[in-house]
């Protein structure tokens, strides 16, 4: 079936006029997040939608009043459920009710939003083709204030409602969203359920600010008057499942932890936004089934750290993004571009981490070490290289200048009590300080694996770390920015705060790795630290770090939908 | 995320214990019919309207009370031990 003959929804007639982005994000990107305006509204219809009243007639003082009536139009080519066809005195009219309270209009008198104006009029024009009897009025009902408002189908709204189903047509054939609302309508996101997937300030900011930000980030720039419009923070917490031997069950919508046959623990799936399973953990598949209808995802690492690989409730159905993904990503200007913007961010990040952390050793400012001095340098020559091998290696000669002095990042406690770090090193990595690196890399990964998956990429198809074999590529080119300013920065939390001992380590083998109380020590700081709030650097307001990466993964795909000139990367100030 | 207390008073066992099990989808159980619920703000809407279904208006009651972020640091209990309140914010481990 083409989308172009589908039928469209009552529903969708409402948002289009609305805003036409959100129309094209819900019906053509079919991604549909709820908030709790949506969610008041599911309250309030709970009278229209409950089974037992559907399509029966009441006849109470003189109106017959139907419930849930579907009704759908070849012609108009669109289709709905209609809560309520009242009929008295031989007119029939439809009666929508809506969460929230009336508009008012300058006299004071309630009136009804257009958008929800447009709905009830495809509603009329619906039950007119199919019980072949005009329908003048029909009637608004605003649950949150109580009134029911009357609204006549005028041709001038006639009009409007044909208009909006053009417009609905004429959207599903583009490519990409169409831009944001102008500023004069803007105070419709702050309602809007899309908001944190559309970013409708971050989009319009980058369209007005092609170039990407300069090198020197320690120069003072003034914040983008960006108002907040997406939310700063996730909701819940991510579950970690860990002891070893222990199974888990679902009962209704909890989790029931249980080991040798007794109940350990039970986890509220609601105050839960992801899971990790670790280890030699049984998850039944009933709860995966309602994890995943809960949409939260699940991850599958192994007790190393590992990712293995993930449960993504029904990834988003978002094909056009995968396909300008990989137009994109093909094409090498693009790659070396955005290659560039990453690396610069990683670069940027790492040099202001090592600066702050060597500040206190020599009174001047971290900048006059020769590493923060070469990095410098590097961030310089960035610009001028012209292919992705050389971005690479650019990012190499970084990142041996970063791990050279990473042993000064250390609070060095007496000798042989504390922690050992010469060089880098992975697969297996040898000694404590390296273990953890590698196990925070490992969780960043796959937390970079979700977002772009959240978002409707394909975390295989990369820009910068092309055609590693079996590699997530993509989520491991966005987490590169955020190597140091998450992972690397839990590292040294843990062990200059002593959340970490030598004991919560395991040598075996050259093979050095946590223990389960370790590990239990990392998630929690980890995620504390994902929590974190900071200052976004082009857009000037604070947001976790948990968000950021989805910010960022959104912000790639608005550029390679071409709805965005330039990708910037996260750097810290 | 909100935090509230939900607290319930249910005349029949059936519905009680179709209450109860609402509620530990959504919260911590702190006494028998004492919930922590810590959840955002459509959660808690969710939670209200499978309430709202379960219970008969009449004979039973739940409360919803919101609890501000400072009003959860200075809970304190007496007697028997209680699970510390704000581990559960971010990291569950299990
Ligand atoms: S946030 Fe604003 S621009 Fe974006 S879809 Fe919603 S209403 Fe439209």
């Amino acid at each position: 079936m083409s989308a172009t003959t589908d039928p469209i929804p009552v529903r969708a007639l409402n948002q289009v006029t609305y805003c036409p982005r959100l129309y094209y994000l819900q019906y053509v990107d079919c991604v549909m997040p709820v908030n709790e305006h949506v969610e008041g509204g599911l309250f309030d219809h709970r009278r229209v939608d409950s089974g037992d009243l559907k399509n029966k007639t009441r006849t109470d003082r003189g109106t017959a009043t139907s419930r849930g009536v579907a009704l759908s139009s070849e012609v108009l080519g669109i289709s709905g459920v209609l809560d309520v066809i009242e009929e008295k005195n031989g007119e029939q009219y439809p009666v929508e009710t809506k969460h929230g309270k009336a508009p008012h209009d300058d006299d004071g008198k309630p009136t009804v939003w257009d958008n929800d104006a447009v709905q009830l009029c495809a509603q009329a024009l619906l039950m007119e083709e199919a019980f072949g009897q005009p329908v003048p009025r029909g009637y608004q009902f605003h649950a949150g204030s109580r009134e029911r408002v009357p609204l006549e189908f005028t041709d001038a709204l006639r009009q409007k409602t044909r208009a909006a189903i053009t417009r609905c047509r004429e959207l599903q054939v583009l490519d990409a969203p169409p831009e944001p609302l102008p500023a004069e309508l803007r105070h419709r996101c702050f309602g809007c359920s899309l908001a944190s997937v559309c970013q409708p300030e971050e989009i319009l900011y980058q369209i007005g600010h092609p170039n990407p930000a300069d090198v020197d980030t320690s120069s003072a720039k003034t914040p983008p008057d960006v108002r907040l419009v997406i939310p700063k923070s996730d909701n819940g917490a991510v579950l970690y499942l860990q002891e070893p031997g222990s199974s888990v069950g679902k009962r209704s919508e909890h989790l029931v932890i249980k080991k040798d046959g007794k109940e350990m623990n039970r986890v509220p799936l609601h105050a839960v936004r992801q899971v990790v399973v670790c280890g030699n953990v049984q998850v039944s598949t009933q709860a995966l089934e309602t994890m995943a209808e809960n949409e939260i995802g699940v991850s599958y690492v192994t007790g190393h750290g590992r990712f293995i690989g993930s449960f993504v409730p029904a990834p988003a159905k978002n094909v056009s993004l995968r396909e300008a993904q990989f137009r994109k990503f093909s094409d090498p200007a693009a790659s070396l571009e955005l290659s560039k913007a990453v690396v610069r961010a990683k670069l940027a990040n790492q040099r202001t981490l090592l600066m702050r952390t060597l500040r206190g050793e020599e009174e001047a400012r971290g900048s006059h070490e020769p590493a923060a001095k070469g990095m410098y340098g590097l961030l310089a020559g960035l610009d001028r290289l012209t292919s992705v091998e050389s971005v690479l290696g650019t990012e190499g000669q970084g990142a041996a200048l970063y791990f050279g002095e990473f042993k000064r990042f250390l609070k060095q406690p007496p000798t042989g009590k504390g922690f050992d770090f010469t060089t880098r090193n992975r697969r297996p990595p040898r000694d404590p300080v390296n273990a953890v690196l590698s196990f925070a890399y490992a969780m960043l990964a796959k937390d970079c694996f979700a977002a772009v998956c959240t978002v409707g990429f394909d975390p295989y198809k990369g820009f910068f770390h092309q055609g590693r074999h079996g590699k997530p590529s993509f989520a491991l080119d966005l987490m590169e920015e955020f190597r140091p300013v998450i992972a690397d920065s839990v590292v040294l939390t843990l062990i200059n705060n002593e959340l970490l001992a030598p004991a919560d380590f395991i040598i075996w083998r050259d093979a050095c790795n946590l223990t389960d109380a370790g590990r239990k020590a990392f998630f929690a700081a980890y995620e504390q630290r994902k929590c974190t709030e900071v200052t976004h650097p082009v857009y000037g307001y604070r947001m976790s770090y948990a968000r950021m990466l989805e910010v960022q993964a959104r912000m790639l795909a608005a550029f390679v939908r071409g709805e965005i000139p330039t990708y910037t990367g996260f750097m810290v100030r | 995320m909100d935090s509230y207390l939900v607290c319930y008073d249910i005349s029949d066992p059936k519905r009680l214990r179709k209450v109860a099990r609402t509620c530990e989808d959504f919260g911590y159980r702190k006494q028998l019919s004492v919930f922590l619920v810590r959840v955002s703000s459509t959660a808690i809407v969710r939670l209200r309207t499978r309430l709202y279904d379960i219970i008969n208006r009449d004979e039973d009651q739940v409360l919803f009370i919101p609890l501000t972020e400072s009003a959860l640091q200075r809970m304190e209990a007496i007697g028997r031990a209680t699970d510390a309140h704000d581990k559960h914010d971010a990291a569950i481990t299990m």
